[in-house]
């Protein structure tokens, strides 16, 4: 082998080495070993962590209530009648029926809701004949009861 | 298995049916009830009652109340919540069941829900939410949450949030509103700064009498506020009046208004603005949604039950009044065979005042057995009820 071929093969064989340490290869353990956490870091992983359980908590919670909000009703939720589909129609866009079918007003009340609704809370005016339907029709369905869950007003009779 | 099982169902029905009828049925004209109404009474309740003697004439049982819902209640069910009374979802409205209030300091799960708009989203920086302070000041101020903790003393104390319509139900004619049965109370530890000391910081005028609080909610229509209410000044500068941005040690849960929110306590709930953002200083009432007319408010003399009225006479209504509950036996609870005492306790509480009494009856408040009434352990603080009291037989027994 001459003296020239011995020198290129060294000269490979350095190559070689070098790119394998490069590549971590070889020599891996020359790299000091990695810190152990300290306490103040764990702390605050510790508390990082909680503190994002605690968003996803929060964010669960907003959309389990809007969910809640979105729960189709069906019509027939409320008492079969004539005006049913007037009342639903109407009544459930900004809530739903649970607010009506608690209630028992007689015809009076009910007509006052209406302009309540209105002036208080943006309803579009219910006027005319859809007002007379639906005013009859929840007068009818969920008029006044006698007593309460207890019993009647003495002052009353 | 009872042999008077079919009277049972007819007359629970006939209760919730025709409830005139039924009473006809089984109240004799006096209103004693004896022979065979007595023991057809007794039949629906599931047991004898010992006390029926002093039963006021037209007295429905609680046992049938209980059942009278057309078809019993619906529950909540929401992750971080306990199984509250469902009273609408859309506004999310639920109430606590009376047992799940004994705790002393209320566990978030067993908060009541009131909203009366949409639930907003969750903020994604606590600590960066702003509240501003403007109007009737001299120097209007616009605070993180985080600015709040440095720059004010932070307080934690026991207080109440009692919706203003706790308790409504039991009207005769129904009122308007939510039909809270006693639930709509809960007494958690708030920690937050005083309102009062942010509003020295911004520099009261002589002109600031009222407040007025928003915050984010919207409206269920999506447009506007959800609701903002406003109170007199002198509740504003109360010690116990918060900014508060934590509960029980936490951060507030979503749905009871994080990440701040004002807890005005004793005072109608509504006022404690959830998702609370701003608060502005008035020479005037403020006039935000749920203000005037007759929500909120009380006559200033007495009017017919049910009558037509605008509220021209209406007053606000401001410290809530004095109500007690029974928190360690829950409704329809059956005890064994042979029972002759029973120990009681539950919470009691009357808005700006303090309990000093309170007295138990098991025969339909023929007679009363005082209890013992612990101080509460900071000023708007629900306070704890204790005693016991003797029963004659076995029976049918309501704790009065
Ligand atoms: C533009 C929105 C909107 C529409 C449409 C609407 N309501 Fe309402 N309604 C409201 C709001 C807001 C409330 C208050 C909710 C709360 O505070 O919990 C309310 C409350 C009620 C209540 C309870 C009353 C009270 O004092 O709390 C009843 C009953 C009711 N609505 C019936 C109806 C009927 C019947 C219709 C159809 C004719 C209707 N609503 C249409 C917005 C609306």
């Amino acid at each position: 082998m001459s003296a020239g071929r011995l020198l290129a093969a060294g000269i490979v064989v350095v190559i070689l080495v070098l790119a394998a340490r490069e590549h971590g290869l070889i020599g891996r353990s020359e790299r000091p070993p990695p810190h152990p956490p300290t306490p103040a870091r764990l702390a605050f992983e510790a508390e990082s962590s909680a503190a994002e359980a605690r968003a996803a908590a929060a964010r669960r919670q907003a959309e389990a209530a809007q969910a809640l909000a979105q729960a189709p009703e069906e019509e027939s939720v409320l008492a079969e009648g004539p005006g049913r589909s007037e009342t639903f129609g109407y009544c459930t866009a900004c809530h739903n029926t649970a607010l009506i079918r608690r209630s028992a007003f007689d015809r009076e009340r009910w007509d006052e809701l209406m302009d309540w609704m209105t002036e208080k809370h943006g309803m579009n005016p219910l006027e005319g004949e859809l007002r007379q339907t639906i005013v009859d029709y929840l007068a009818a369905h969920y008029g006044p009861r006698q007593r309460g869950p207890r019993g009647g007003n003495p002052f009353l009779n | 298995m009872r042999s008077s099982h079919r009277t049972e169902r007819s007359l629970d029905e006939l209760y919730r049916d025709d409830p005139e009828r039924a009473d006809a049925l089984v109240w004799r004209r006096r209103g004693v009830l004896k022979g065979a109404a007595l023991a057809a009474m007794g039949a629906a309740v599931g047991g004898a009652i010992p006390f029926a003697r002093n039963a006021p004439p037209g007295f429905v049982p609680s046992a049938l109340a209980q059942g009278a819902a057309a078809q019993g209640p619906e529950y909540l069910q929401m992750e971080g919540k306990a199984r509250l009374v469902l009273l609408g979802d859309r506004p999310l409205n639920a109430e606590t069941p009376e047992h799940l209030l004994d705790d002393d300091v209320t566990p978030a799960p067993n908060f009541f829900i009131r909203n009366n708009g949409q639930v907003p989203d969750a903020a994604p920086n606590a600590m960066a939410w702003k509240i501003k302070v403007e109007g009737e000041v001299n120097t209007p101020l616009d605070l993180s949450i985080g600015d709040l903790q440095q720059r004010f003393e932070v307080v934690t104390r026991r207080l109440q949030i009692e919706c203003g319509g706790n308790g409504r139900s039991f009207f005769v004619p129904q009122a308007r509103g939510n039909q809270w049965s006693t639930g709509a109370i809960a007494n958690s530890e708030w920690t937050g700064v005083r309102l009062r000391d942010v509003l020295r910081a911004a520099g009261l005028k002589d002109s600031a009498k009222f407040t007025g609080h928003h915050g984010s909610d919207l409206h269920l229509s999506g447009n506007g506020e959800a609701i903002s209410r406003g109170m007199r000044i002198e509740k504003a500068l109360d010690e116990d009046t918060l900014i508060a941005f934590r509960m029980n040690g936490q951060p507030i849960p979503q749905i009871h208004g994080a990440p701040a929110r004002l807890v005005v306590p004793g005072w109608p709930g509504s006022l404690s603005q959830k998702w609370f953002n701003r608060i502005e200083l008035k020479a005037q009432p403020h006039a935000g949604r749920g203000m005037g007319g007759t929500s909120y408010r009380v006559p200033t003399a007495p009017i017919v039950p049910g009558s037509r009225n605008d509220g021209a006479t209406f007053r606000d209504l401001e410290n809530m009044p004095v109500r007690s509950i029974l928190t360690n036996i829950a409704h329809g609870t059956r005890l064994p065979a042979g029972t002759r005492r029973i120990e009681v306790r539950g919470q009691a509480w009357a808005g700006d005042d303090t309990v000093r009494a309170d007295d138990v009856s098991v025969d339909f408040g023929a007679t009363w057995t005082a209890m013992t009434v612990n101080p509460p352990p900071n000023s708007h603080s629900w306070q704890r009820w204790r005693g016991a009291v003797a029963l004659p037989s076995d029976g049918y027994f309501e704790i009065w």
